[in-house]
């Protein structure tokens, strides 16, 4: 059976699982109302107690939109992040942390760092198996945008062919990313440094012509803006890594020129040369790490944050059932005349008992169905959020974890609303006439 | 640790996991010999140890079979969790903490035997991760 299932494919086994969650409820309902009619007074029932009817549906909707939207937006952040890591296949750089330089690299969270020297740039670049080995040089911003020194094939890797423009061909040139905060065609100068304390007239006088803008990547890079990492060296009064009186930008670089580079991205030409890379430069002077792979581990230890709003999702969504069968209860006792009237000319026990349960079913399902789509509402709203601050693409959509969520709490919620209905057709029959 | 030709299989080894699941084994492989020799995988209990990567991405983590690993005259190549792995696929039996395996790694022209240590579940390094030998 295990086998069965594990062979099954994975739309396969969510379909089930979900209307496995669903069956106990399903079940309950097929029993309650089989040769019965109960819904033109169940129709009249929510008619006539509205505002409380709406109340209830609303608690509910609250509920599972705050439990569907915690776990899409959760994902959502966590496959935003990965993808924004995904064209940064090996990342090399001077022993140190790894999450700091991949926070720089990666993400544009500039940092002070060492660099990888002209020298060891060559060995990388050089290396067996080396397709790109792109120098990431940070430090400048402009308008609070990264100016991060690279070459021409890194701004392919990263993003493709360009959506506007061309390539930077000289070393005062610059590509913006999709978002970045200046026009094609415009010329800025950077600051040194970044937010507060960057010093806007510290390189006054050097300026970059923008000459094409990238397609999104859905990554911080969108704001930055790419310039030669010759112009990055330049502006800071250093050797453009060429001989001199040579105006070439891009690779090779003189070994003895280049003044070094915070990191290196480096594309191999086969997926092993990269554990290969890897393995190579890992050592006493050089550091090589995945940034899939520190991520990975970060996610990992956000896993336990993760079963966390999980846990306080199902509890949120037990106490409401458990606030929804108590105000069910409590809604039976306002219309306990109606229901004896109903008894008194001769409806059946079943009939009256299919009424009270079809009418907290049509209040669980119809809040439960806005819940799912509140939650969707909730997480694309706080997904926007998130992006705008970040720069990390967050699409936060619904998936069969929302979908198994809903259906297990419909149909816990369901089989608890035959509570209410059993009490119902219990109450004392004169006593509910006379009051 | 295993030896020969300047070939060593040293510090292997797994996290515990239940029959019917992937073992992924880590160990520290090292070439002092002269020539540059292949990592191609192993074998353990006659079932293939294939050789793995590890990705991650929009779907998560990922092992891809590699098909083959060089590891260079003089160095070695550290088989880690998240980076690289022998991958046993559908263990035919569990593996309890604090047991050992054995499994036949294939480096070059040898074939080397390995004693595998079972760590603890979920372990995400060797017991000796951290000391200096």
């Amino acid at each position: 059976m295990a086998d069965l299932w594990a062979n099954l494919p994975p739309l396969a086994q969510d379909i089930l699982f979900a209307l496995l969650l669903f069956c106990p409820g399903l079940i309950a309902g097929a029993v309650v109302l089989r040769g019965l009619r109960p819904l033109p007074l169940v129709g009249a029932m929510l008619r006539r107690f509205a505002p409380v009817n709406l109340l209830f549906v609303a608690l509910i909707a609250v509920s599972v939109g705050l439990g569907v939207g915690l776990l899409a937006q959760e994902r959502g952040l966590r496959q935003g992040s990965a993808q924004a890591a995904e064209k940064f296949d090996l990342i090399v750089a001077a022993p140190g942390s790894e999450v700091t330089v991949m926070l720089a690299a990666v993400y544009l969270q500039a940092s002070d760092m060492a660099l990888v020297t002209g020298p060891q740039y060559a060995e990388i670049a050089g290396a067996k198996g080396v397709a790109l080995a792109a120098p990431i040089a940070f430090g400048d911003s402009h308008l609070g945008a990264p100016v991060v020194g690279t070459t021409t094939d890194f701004v392919t890797h990263l993003a493709g062919p360009l959506a506007e423009g061309r390539l930077f061909a000289t070393a005062s040139e610059a590509v913006a990313g999709a978002f970045a905060p200046v026009t094609v065609g415009e010329t800025f100068s950077p600051a040194h440094g970044h937010g507060a304390a960057a010093e806007g007239d510290a390189h006054a006088g050097f300026g970059y012509m923008v000459t094409g803008r990238m397609a999104p990547t859905g990554s911080p890079w969108d704001r930055a803006i790419l310039v030669p990492v010759e112009g990055v060296w330049q502006v800071h009064g250093l050797s453009n890594g060429h001989p001199p009186g040579e105006t070439q930008i891009g690779p090779p670089f003189a070994p003895d020129l280049m003044p070094g580079t915070p990191a290196v991205l480096v594309h191999a030409t086969e997926l092993w040369a990269n554990y290969a890379l890897k393995s190579q430069f890992t050592r006493g002077d050089l550091m090589a790490f995945f940034p899939g792979t520190v991520l990975s581990q970060l996610h990992g230890l956000m896993g336990d944050i993760r079963t966390a709003m999980s846990v306080m999702a199902v509890l949120t969504q037990v106490l409401v059932t458990l606030s929804v069968v108590i105000g069910l209860v409590i809604l039976v006792r306002l219309i306990a005349r109606s229901l004896a009237l109903l008894r008194a000319i001769g409806a059946p026990l079943r009939f009256v008992f299919a009424v009270v349960w079809a009418y907290s079913a049509a209040l669980i399902v119809t809040g439960a169905g806005l819940g799912l789509a509140l939650g969707w509402v909730a997480a694309r709203a706080i997904s926007g959020v998130i992006t705008a601050r970040t720069d990390v693409l967050v699409r936060a959509a619904l998936s069969w974890p929302e979908v198994h969520l809903v259906a297990g709490f419909v149909s816990l919620t369901l089989i608890l609303a035959l509570l209410p209905g059993w009490l119902a057709v219990r109450r004392p029959l004169l006593a509910d006439l006379r009051n | 640790m295993s030896e020969a030709n300047g070939l060593r299989v040293l510090h292997a080894w797994t996290p515990a996991i239940t029959q019917g699941a992937d073992a992924l084994i880590y160990m520290d492989v090292e070439n002092t010999s002269a020539a540059e020799a292949m990592l191609q995988g192993g074998t353990a209990m006659d079932a293939p140890l294939d050789l793995v990567g590890f990705s991650y991405g929009t779907s998560g983590d990922t092992w891809t079979v590699l098909p083959g690993l060089p590891v260079p005259a003089g160095a070695e190549v550290l088989l880690e969790p998240k980076v690289l792995a022998l991958r046993w696929q559908a263990v035919p039996m569990d593996l309890v903490e604090g047991a050992e395996l054995e499994v036949m790694v294939k480096v070059g022209a040898e074939v080397l035997e390995a004693h595998v240590e079972i760590g603890a579940a979920g372990a995400t390094a060797h017991s000796h991760a951290g000391h200096g030998h």
